[in-house]
C-alpha cells in the first residue's frame, strides 16, 4: 500500500497567503509517500513544505514556475502497478479539455494522467484510464472561474486497485469524497 | 581558655580591626577548637547532671564569640558550630525544667556572668526555655531579650547575637491562634510584631556598620580595596539574616493588611530610607516584594514607589520595578477579576515613574525602557484594551530614547522589546494600528532592526490570518512595515548585500506579497481603495521589489473586479458606483508600465486581465490586453525557447475569450497564427501552428444552463461561437508540411502523429475539411514515411512513441465501435497502420 498525494496551483505568494490552516491539519509528515505536485508552486517555500510532507516529491513545471528551478514539462511515475503521469495541463488546448486530456495520456502512455492548471478538481475516466486533476490547494484565483473552493487528493494505491480520497474545503469546512478505480487487465 | 590566647583577643578587641587573612585562619582554628574543647566539657557536665559546670564551660565556649578579628564569613563558620553546641544545652535545660526546676531562676542565674557576649546567648538560650515553661508573659521575657541585647554593638557579634535571638524565638512568637499567647488581644499580640520589627531594625542598623569595618591598617591602597570588596562580599552573604525577620513578619497572622499598610510597612520603609546603604536597600526592597502578598502590594503601591523613589544612587531601581511589575502580572494572570481599580494601579504607576525619573536623572535610559516594558506587560495583562495608555507609554519611551542621543546596543534591544510585546500579546495587528507612538518608536531603531521588526509583524498577520479591512489601517500598516516596501536612505546597496542577505530580501518580499491577500474589505469600494493604497506604496518600490510584489496587487484586484461584477449583477436596481471597468483601468496602468522592465511577468499578466474583462464582459477592454500582450510578446520576447511558450499561451488564452465580435477576434487569431508560423525551430513551429487551429472551431460553452428553460434551444444546440473551418485546415496542413520536412525522424513522427490526434479532435465535429480523407491521406503519409526508412517504425521511434501511435489507432478501433462515433469514424483505414505496428 502506497499513499500519494494529488496537489498543485498552490501560487504562494502571487495569489494566496498559505495552505488553509484545515488543511495543514491533515498533511502531517510521515504517511504520505510521493508527492505529485501539479505545478505553479511559484515559490521555493512551497517545494520545501511538500518536501516536509515526503521524500518522493515529483513536480512539474507550471506557466507561473520561475524558469530557474528547472521543473520538466511532463514526468512519468511508476507506483505499484500503475504508470502516473504528471503535467501541468497550460501545454495543451483547449485548457481541460478532456479529448485534449486524452491525447496526452496516449502521448505519455499512461495508465493515470495528473493535470492542474483549471483549479478545479475533476475525476474521470475515458478508455479505461484515470484522469485527475486535483484543483488548486490554497483555491487560488483563476481566470475560469470565480467560484473556487481549496482541494487536494490522496490515493491509497494497492496492487491494481486505487482507492482516491478528495478533500475540498466549503465554507470552511472539509468535506471529502471517495472514488475506486481498478485497472483494467492488459487483454481488454 | 589558654591565656595567650586570651590576650589575643583582648588584643584584638581593642584595635576593633580585622587582620590579615593567615592570621584569620590561625585565630579561626584556635577559637573553633576552643568551642570543640569547652562544647565537650559542656556536653559531661549536662551529662553529670551538674548544670552550674555547664554554663559555666557554655560561658568560656561563647568566649570565642567575642572575637573582633574574624571577617563576617569566618564568624559565621564559628557562629553555626557554637549555636550547635546551645541547642543541645537547650535541650538538656529543658528537660531539666520539666522534672520540675525553675525556669525563672535558671534565666536570673545566667545574668551573673560576666562577659556580655557569652552572657546574652545564655539569657537568650535560657530565655527560650522560659518561654515554653509559661512560668512567666511570653511578650515580658522578649521585651527583655529585645532590650538586653542592645549591649552587644559591634555590627558582627551584635548582627549574630540577634540572629540567634531571632531564631530561638521564632516559633515562640504570641500571634492568632499559637500557644504562646495568653489572650488574643489585639495590642498584646502586635508586641510580637513590634519585637520583629525592633529586631529587624537594629540587625539592619548592624549589617550595615559591617561595611565601615576598618580593614587592616598595614595594607597597601590596592590591598585594601581588595579586603573592602571582600568584606562587601561577605557582607552580601550574611543579607539573609536580616531578610529571615520580614519573612517572620510576613509569617504572622496577625499582620492583616490594615496592620500592615497602617503599622508594618512605614516602620520597614522609614528603616530602608534612613539606613541610606545601597546593598541593604536593593536587598530589602526585594524581599519585600517577594515575601508579603500581592494584594497588598496592590494597596501600598503608592508608598513603595515613593521609597523606590528615594533609594541610593547604587540602587539597581530597574531589578526592584521589574520584581515588583513582575508580581503583580503573575498575580493578575490568575487573578484578574479580583483587581477592582485597573486604571488606579495604571495612575499609580505613571505617577510613581514619573516620580523616579524627576529623582534620579542618573538613571540610565536603558533601564527606564526595561521597566517600562515590564509595565507595559502589565496593562496587556490587566486591561489589553486600555490601548490609550499603552500608547502613552509608549510615547513616553519615545521621548525617553530620542533624548538620549545615539542609541546603545542595549537601548536598542529594549525598543524591540517594546515593540514586540504588544504584537505578541495582542497577535492581533488591527489593535497594533491603533497605536500612535508605534511607528516613530521603530523609526528611532537602526536599519537592521527595523528590517527584522517589520518582517516580525507580517509574520504575525499572516500566521494569525489577521485581515485589515479598511484603507486608512492598510495605509498605516504600509507605514509600519515601509522598510520592505520602499528604499530607505540609510540602506546600504544591493552591491554589498552577501547570499544571506539575498535570501532575506527575497523571503522579506515573499512575506510583503501574501500580505497583500488579507487587506481586503468585504466592501468592494473600500477594497479598491485598499488597492489604490497598495499600488502607490508597492509603484515607489522599485525594480527589485516591484518584481515580486506586482503579481499579488494585480490578482487582487483582478479578484475584486469578478466580486464587484457579481454584487452589481445580484443588485441590479442600486446604482452602484463602483464598475468592475475602473478596476481593468487602474491594473492596465500598473501591467502595462511594467512591460519594459519584466516582459514576461506583465505579458502572463496582461492575458490573466484579458481573461477577466473577458469574464466581465468588457470587450474593448479584454481587446485592449490581448493586444498588449502580442505588443509585448513582439518587442520583448526574444529566446526561442520562450517565444514558443508565450505564443502558445497567447493562442490557449484567446481560445478561452467569448467576448470579441467576429472582426476583432479574428484579428487577434490572425495574430497568433503568424506569430506561430515565423517561430524559428520547426519542432515549435508546427506544434505551435497546430495548436491555432483550435482557435478556429469554438463552441459556444456561455449558454449550457440554459437549454433546459428553452426547448427552441434544442434547435441550434450546435451554438459555435467563432468557426473557420478554411483556416482550421490551413494550420493542420502547413503543420503537418513543416513536421514532414523534419530531418530527424524521431521528431517528425512524434508531430505527425500528435497531428493524426488533432485531426481525430476535429473529426467528431463533422467539418467540412477535416474529413476521413484526410485522415487516410495522413496515416498513408505516416505509413510512406516510415517505408522511405527502410526499417520497423519501432527502430524508428523510442517505445513511448511506438505507444502512443500504437494507442492513438486503438483509440480509432474504439471510436469505430462506439454508437455515437462510428458513423464519423467507420471510413478510417487503419489496416496499413497496424502492419507498421507489428
Amino acid at each position: 500500500m502506497v499513499l500519494i498525494l494529488l496537489i498543485g496551483d498552490i501560487h504562494i505568494p502571487q495569489r494566496s497567503f498559505g495552505i488553509p490552516e484545515q488543511f495543514k491539519k491533515l498533511l502531517v509528515p510521515g504517511k504520505i509517500k510521493h508527492v505529485l505536485c501539479t505545478g505553479n508552486l511559484t515559490s521555493k517555500e512551497s517545494l520545501e513544505y511538500l518536501k516536509t510532507l515526503a521524500s518522493e516529491v515529483h513536480v512539474v513545471k507550471g506557466n507561473f514556475d520561475d524558469e530557474n528551478l528547472n521543473f520538466p514539462e511532463t514526468k512519468t511515475i511508476q507506483l505499484e502497478n500503475f504508470k502516473f503521469g504528471l503535467c501541468h495541463g497550460h501545454q495543451i488546448v483547449p485548457w481541460g479539455d478532456q479529448k485534449s486530456l486524452q491525447v496526452l495520456q496516449r502521448k505519455m502512455d499512461v495508465d493515470i494522467l495528473v493535470t492542474g492548471h483549471t483549479h478545479e478538481f475533476t475525476a474521470f475516466q475515458l478508455e479505461n484510464k484515470l484522469f485527475i486533476n486535483p484543483g488548486t490547494v490554497t483555491g487560488a484565483y483563476s481566470g475560469f472561474n470565480d467560484e473556487i473552493e481549496p482541494s487536494f487528493v490522496l490515493m491509497d494505491v494497492k496492487g491494481s486497485k486505487i482507492i482516491t480520497y478528495v478533500y475540498q474545503l466549503k465554507d470552511g469546512d472539509v468535506s471529502v469524497e471517495k472514488i475506486t478505480y481498478t485497472k483494467p487487465s492488459e487483454n481488454d | 581558655m589558654s591565656k595567650r590566647f586570651k590576650q589575643q583577643v583582648k588584643q584584638l578587641r581593642k584595635t576593633s580591626q580585622l587582620v590579615s587573612t593567615n592570621e584569620q585562619s590561625k585565630i579561626s582554628n584556635q577559637t573553633k577548637e576552643n568551642v570543640r574543647k569547652f562544647g565537650f566539657l559542656m556536653r559531661r557536665a549536662l551529662d553529670q547532671g551538674k548544670i552550674p559546670a555547664a554554663l559555666k564551660n557554655a560561658s568560656q565556649m561563647l568566649d570565642g564569640l567575642r572575637t573582633s578579628a574574624l571577617s563576617p564569613k569566618n564568624y559565621y563558620d564559628l557562629y553555626m558550630q557554637v549555636s550547635d553546641e546551645l541547642r543541645y544545652l537547650e535541650f538538656f535545660l529543658q528537660e531539666d525544667i520539666k522534672s520540675g526546676k525553675s525556669a525563672s531562676k535558671l534565666y536570673k542565674e545566667v545574668q551573673f556572668i560576666e562577659a556580655i557576649v557569652p552572657r546574652l546567648y545564655l539569657m537568650v538560650t535560657t530565655g527560650s526555655v522560659l518561654i515554653k515553661s509559661q512560668e512567666v508573659e511570653t511578650q515580658d521575657v522578649l521585651s527583655d531579650l529585645i532590650e538586653m541585647c542592645k549591649g552587644v554593638q559591634h555590627p558582627t557579634r551584635g548582627l549574630f547575637l540577634r540572629h540567634y535571638l531571632s531564631q530561638m524565638t521564632k516559633d515562640k512568637l504570641p500571634d492568632k491562634g499559637s500557644e504562646y499567647a495568653s489572650s488574643n488581644d489585639q495590642e498584646l499580640l502586635s508586641k510580637s510584631i513590634d519585637f520583629t520589627i525592633k529586631n529587624f531594625v537594629e540587625m539592619n542598623k548592624l549589617w550595615v556598620r559591617i561595611a565601615h569595618q576598618k580593614t587592616p591598617g598595614n595594607l597597601t591602597k590596592k590591598e585594601k580595596e581588595i579586603a573592602q570588596k571582600n568584606l562587601d562580599i561577605e557582607r552580601k552573604e550574611l543579607k539573609i539574616l536580616v531578610g529571615t525577620n520580614l519573612v517572620r513578619l510576613s509569617q504572622l497572622e496577625i499582620v492583616t493588611l490594615e496592620v500592615y499598610t497602617e503599622r508594618v510597612l512605614p516602620l520597614l520603609l522609614q528603616q530602608i530610607n534612613e539606613c541610606g546603604d545601597p546593598i541593604a536597600q536593593e536587598y530589602l526592597m526585594e524581599v519585600i516584594i517577594q515575601v508579603f502578598s500581592d494584594d497588598y502590594h496592590i494597596s501600598t503601591l503608592p508608598s513603595l514607589l515613593q521609597t523606590i523613589s528615594k533609594l541610593a544612587d547604587g540602587v539597581n531601581i530597574k531589578q526592584i520595578m521589574i520584581s515588583l511589575i513582575n508580581r503583580l502580572i503573575k498575580y493578575s494572570e490568575s487573578n484578574v477579576e479580583d483587581i477592582n481599580d485597573k486604571e488606579q494601579i495604571f495612575t499609580i504607576f505613571s505617577k510613581g515613574i514619573g516620580l523616579i525619573t524627576k529623582e534620579r536623572k542618573n538613571l540610565p535610559v536603558k533601564d527606564l525602557l526595561s521597566i517600562l516594558n515590564s509595565l507595559i506587560q502589565l496593562a496587556l495583562q490587566l486591561n489589553p484594551k486600555q490601548i490609550d495608555y499603552i500608547d502613552r507609554v509608549l510615547r513616553f519611551c519615545y521621548n525617553s530614547a530620542s533624548e538620549s542621543g545615539s542609541l546603545s546596543r542595549d537601548i536598542i534591544k529594549e525598543i524591540n522589546n517594546l515593540l514586540t510585546t504588544p504584537l505578541t500579546k495582542y497577535n492581533n495587528v488591527n489593535i497594533l494600528l491603533e497605536f500612535e507612538n508605534y511607528s516613530p518608536l521603530i523609526e528611532l531603531l537602526p536599519y537592521g532592526d527595523r528590517r527584522k521588526i517589520a518582517l516580525k509583524i507580517i509574520e504575525n498577520v499572516l500566521q494569525n490570518s489577521t485581515y485589515i479591512r479598511t484603507s486608512d489601517k492598510v495605509k498605516k500598516l504600509t507605514e509600519y512595515v515601509k522598510i520592505l516596501v520602499q528604499d530607505e536612505t540609510d540602506m546600504p546597496s544591493e552591491s554589498e548585500e552577501d547570499e544571506y542577505q539575498k535570501t532575506l530580501f527575497l523571503a522579506e518580499q515573499d512575506a510583503v506579497c501574501r500580505l497583500v491577500h488579507l487587506l481586503k474589505s468585504k466592501d468592494h469600494i473600500e477594497s479598491f481603495k485598499i488597492v489604490q493604497v497598495l499600488a502607490q506604496k508597492i509603484g515607489n518600490g522599485g525594480e527589485r521589489r516591484i518584481k515580486h510584489t506586482v503579481s499579488p496587487l494585480v490578482f487582487s484586484s483582478l479578484l475584486l473586479s469578478f466580486k464587484i461584477r457579481d454584487y452589481i449583477e445580484d443588485n441590479e436596481e442600486e446604482q452602484y458606483p463602483l464598475s468592475p471597468k475602473k478596476i481593468f483601468e487602474f491594473v492596465y496602468k500598473i501591467v502595462t508600465s511594467l512591460t519594459p522592465l519584466f516582459p514576461l511577468i506583465s505579458l502572463k499578466l496582461l492575458l490573466q486581465c484579458a481573461q477577466a474583462s473577458d469574464k466581465c464582459g468588457f470587450e474593448a477592454i479584454s481587446y485592449e490586453f490581448m493586444t498588449k500582450s502580442i505588443l509585448a510578446y513582439e518587442e520583448h520576447v526574444v529566446v526561442s525557447k520562450v517565444r514558443f511558450e508565450m505564443i502558445t499561451l497567447i493562442s490557449s488564452t484567446l481560445q478561452t475569450l467569448r467576448v470579441f465580435d467576429e472582426e476583432n477576434y479574428s484579428t487577434l487569431a490572425n495574430h497568433a497564427g503568424g506569430h506561430s508560423s515565423k517561430l524559428m525551430v520547426v519542432n515549435d513551429q508546427a506544434r505551435a501552428v497546430y495548436m491555432c487551429s483550435y482557435l478556429f472551431w469554438i463552441e459556444d460553452d456561455e449558454e449550457e444552463d440554459d437549454s433546459e428553460e428553452d426547448e427552441e434551444a434544442d434547435e441550434d444546440k450546435e451554438k459555435i461561437y467563432f468557426k473557420d473551418t478554411k483556416r482550421l485546415q490551413g494550420c493542420i496542413s502547413r503543420a503537418i508540411r513543416v513536421a514532414g520536412s523534419l530531418m530527424e525522424s524521431a521528431s517528425m513522427f512524434q508531430l505527425l502523429f500528435e497531428i493524426l490526434n488533432v485531426c481525430l479532435y476535429f473529426l467528431r465535429y463533422d467539418i467540412e475539411q477535416i474529413n476521413t480523407d484526410y485522415i487516410n491521406t495522413l496515416l498513408e503519409l505516416i505509413h510512406r514515411k516510415i517505408e522511405e526508412n527502410n526499417t520497423d517504425l519501432s527502430e524508428l521511434v523510442e517505445p513511448q512513441m511506438f505507444n502512443f501511435y500504437k494507442s492513438t489507432i486503438k483509440h480509432i478501433k474504439y471510436c469505430q465501435s462506439q454508437d455515437e462515433t462510428e458513423d464519423l469514424f467507420k471510413e478510417i483505414n487503419i489496416s496499413i497502420s497496424l502492419k507498421d505496428l507489428k
